[in-house]
């Protein structure tokens, strides 16, 4: 019994025929089951229920002003390269690396709590530069410090420092 | 004979499932949109949500244009930097509850940067989001 149901005559419809067609409604389904599961896994994959994260910023009044003895104020310098730089109060400005940024603002404000940090940027560098600073700066949880614009005075002092 | 029809596992239950999770995943991917204006996210540690809705984004790219949108991107409108402040109190208006965010490339010029959060907080949003990307990994 090996002749197809595509080639009997139109006329012969034999019982044997039937029960095969019978047989036929019965469709498989793993192929489809498998198409199913690796559209399903692709889309799980790839897909990515991604929301852009954000740093909080709260900027103070335009015309807010505060007066802070200088000795409290530690200045952190950024010049066009994106190199560090700082001091602390009137003293010189000093050098420094981005890694040891981290365990001078903690060794500084264990000197002293009422320290004030300023962050000078200079108008050519990189934004990153920026977000890195406030990063350190949040990661070793000094959340209040001030961005303030590369005086002319301080570009003085970093380009004696070169 | 009955013997041989428990073997017989029934998987339209399976596929019933797999279909439906399938077309939840179909349905739910967002393709990513053809960004107008692309931007490398500097790194931070930060890990807070941006909103998906009622947002004002502000782009700065890498060559320094400043863009105005809101979360739909692809819509955003250059600005020249001195209409900025302008820019802002107009979109600020028409959109009193959004989330002021900006999002600047990692190689943007600080000074622009600077400018932007000038204009910004002499346009009363002292409190905005700065985008970024997660920085992975320790230290």
């Amino acid at each position: 019994m090996s002749e197809s149901a595509i080639n009997a005559r139109p006329g012969e419809r034999r019982p044997v025929i039937k029960a095969r067609a019978h047989r036929q409604a019965n469709i498989d389904l793993t192929p489809m089951v498998d198409v199913a599961f690796l559209l399903l896994i692709f889309f799980m994959v790839t897909t990515v229920f991604q929301r852009p994260l954000a740093m909080e910023i709260n900027m103070p009044e335009p015309d807010a002003k505060v007066e802070v003895p200088e000795s409290n104020v530690l200045s952190l310098l950024i010049d066009a390269d994106g190199e560090v730089y700082s001091h602390l109060g009137s003293e010189p400005v000093t050098h420094l690396t981005w890694d040891l940024l981290r365990d001078t603002f903690i060794q500084q404000t264990s000197l002293n709590p009422e320290l004030i940090i300023l962050v000078k940027i200079h108008r050519e560098a990189r934004y990153e530069s920026m977000v890195d600073m406030m990063d350190l700066l949040e990661d070793a949880e000094m959340q209040r410090f001030s961005l303030v614009p590369l005086g002319a005075s301080d570009m003085a002092k970093l380009d004696a420092l070169k | 004979m009955p013997k041989r029809a428990s073997a017989q596992v029934d998987v339209t239950p399976l596929v019933d499932v797999s279909f439906l999770l399938l077309i939840f995943f179909i349905t739910t991917m967002q393709f990513k949109p053809p960004e107008r204006v692309s931007v490398d996210l500097p790194l931070s540690r930060s890990e807070i949500h941006i909103p998906d809705t009622d947002t004002i984004i502000l782009t700065v790219d890498a060559a320094g244009r400043l863009f105005i949108s809101t979360e739909r991107i692809v819509d955003a409108v250059e600005l020249a930097p001195e209409d900025a402040l302008g820019a802002i109190r107009t979109w600020r208006g028409r959109y009193p509850q959004a989330v002021v965010v900006l999002r600047g490339d990692r190689d943007a010029e600080f000074g622009l940067i600077s400018d932007v959060m000038g204009a910004l907080a002499e346009s009363e949003t002292p409190r905005f989001n700065l985008m970024t990307d997660l920085k992975r990994g320790a230290s």
